[in-house]
């Protein structure tokens, strides 16, 4: 009988799938390991809804994409192959439609990520983006306006650069990965970056 | 190297993504460019600004449960009830085309109407909620969204109670209408009762 070829759990790991214990994660759920899955959702949802919520623009709507997200990936699992990093493919999922979300005709993107905390910090409850407690205290209250300031910029870029810096952001996401996750080539997202950078650095002009 | 593309490669070697050979020119322009050596420190504060945006954040219990109910719904779901929702469309025009070539065979339950028989039949053939349920062709294609059984005879109590908001109803305006449409059931042409077209 012809071997037709092996199953994603007997595949040879690329060394980065390897070292990657997401994707041993991943395999095991494709085997139908329920906590396995469980224990994914927790280590990628943290990175899955802020990425989610600023790419849509809408904290609601980003909630129920970031459901759809981990609901396709159970869904499509037996598909998953362990030849990059677990998180690409994860990311890749999220970016489709969170793309396909803003391509809808009666969608139209609020700026309101920024502007929902844009009070003092004496509301008592942390902002969910842009952490002040992030910064150097040293730059005070000019460097909470800025960081507010630069998270309107980034929801004003268009959707594609929007994604394509967010990636390009996220902890050990190589243009390469970037470019996986949505579908195109290091080249083009290059140029998406620099536009990019460039927007943004014209409309912060004043801060930097 | 240009300037324009000096500020090209700004970015791409803040993220350390560039070649070296690329590296080496852009650091022989800044050399050269007190504009592009400004504008790398604006790139560079950019990147650290960038870098202080959270790019995590806390999930709230509600959306992990809800991931949890949606998961067990997919395991749950009958094999047969995950026929995609598309394989539905060619069912569809399938009836459209069986009604088209049935008009076109020039097959007749008329009677006196405003509307064409013909059209009357596609739209039957089209719609099977309309068709009556005593034709078993129909019947069978049609799928089981409503029948005339399932409507209920009499209306609500509370709308039974006023009357008064059923006098300027069109249903009433056009009340001949379903009477022609009654007929157009039961006879044919000729006038005769009791035949009916097959569809």
């Amino acid at each position: 009988m012809a071997r037709i070829g092996p199953t994603a759990a007997e595949q040879p790991l690329s060394d980065v799938a390897a070292a990657d214990p997401e994707v041993r994660l991943m395999l095991a759920a494709q085997q139908g390991d329920a906590e396995a899955f469980q224990e994914l959702f927790q280590r990628l949802a943290p990175r899955i809804l802020p990425y989610v919520r600023r790419l849509v623009g809408s904290e609601a709507r980003a909630e129920e994409i970031t459901q759809d997200v981990f609901v396709q990936m159970y869904r499509v699992r037996a598909r998953y192959r362990p030849e990059s990093r677990l998180s690409t493919w994860v990311f890749t999922i999220a970016t489709n439609l969170c793309l396909n979300e803003l391509r809808r005709p009666e969608r139209q993107l609020r700026v309101d990520l920024a502007d929902r905390h844009g009070g003092t910090d004496d509301d008592g409850e942390p902002p969910p983006l842009g952490d002040p407690a992030a910064l150097d205290p040293a730059d005070g209250a000019a460097g909470r306006e800025m960081v507010r300031a630069l998270e309107a910029a980034v929801a004003a870029l268009p959707p594609k650069q929007r994604a394509a810096l967010l990636l390009s952001r996220i902890d050990g996401m190589a243009y390469r990965d970037v470019a996986e996750a949505m579908g195109t080539t290091e080249g083009a997202v290059k140029a998406l970056l620099f536009r990019a950078t460039h927007g943004l650095r014209e409309q912060l002009r004043e801060y930097l | 190297m240009r300037c324009r593309t000096a500020r090209q490669w700004m970015t791409i070697t803040l993220a350390d993504e560039a070649p070296p050979r690329a590296r080496r020119a852009l650091e022989r322009h800044l050399e050269g460019c007190e504009g592009c050596r400004r504008e790398r420190t604006a790139y560079a504060a950019l990147d650290r600004a960038l870098g202080l945006l959270p790019m995590e954040a806390a999930v709230p219990g509600a959306l992990e449960r809800a991931v949890a109910r949606r998961v067990r719904a997919v395991d749950a779901a009958p094999a047969a009830r995950r026929v995609p929702w598309w394989l539905g469309v060619p069912a569809l025009a399938g009836a459209a085309v069986l009604a088209l070539a049935v008009r076109g065979t020039g097959l007749r339950t008329a009677g006196p109407s405003a509307t064409s028989p013909g059209q009357d039949q596609m739209m039957m053939a089209v719609l099977p909620t309309a068709a009556p349920a005593t034709d078993p062709h129909l019947e069978q294609r049609a799928p089981r969204r409503r029948s005339p059984g399932a409507m209920p005879s009499e209306p609500p109590p509370d709308l039974a109670a006023r009357p008064d908001l059923f006098v300027d109803l069109p249903l009433l305006r056009n009340l001949e209408r379903l009477e022609h449409f009654e007929a157009i059931q039961t006879t044919t042409l000729e006038g005769q009762a009791g035949e009916r077209s097959n569809g």
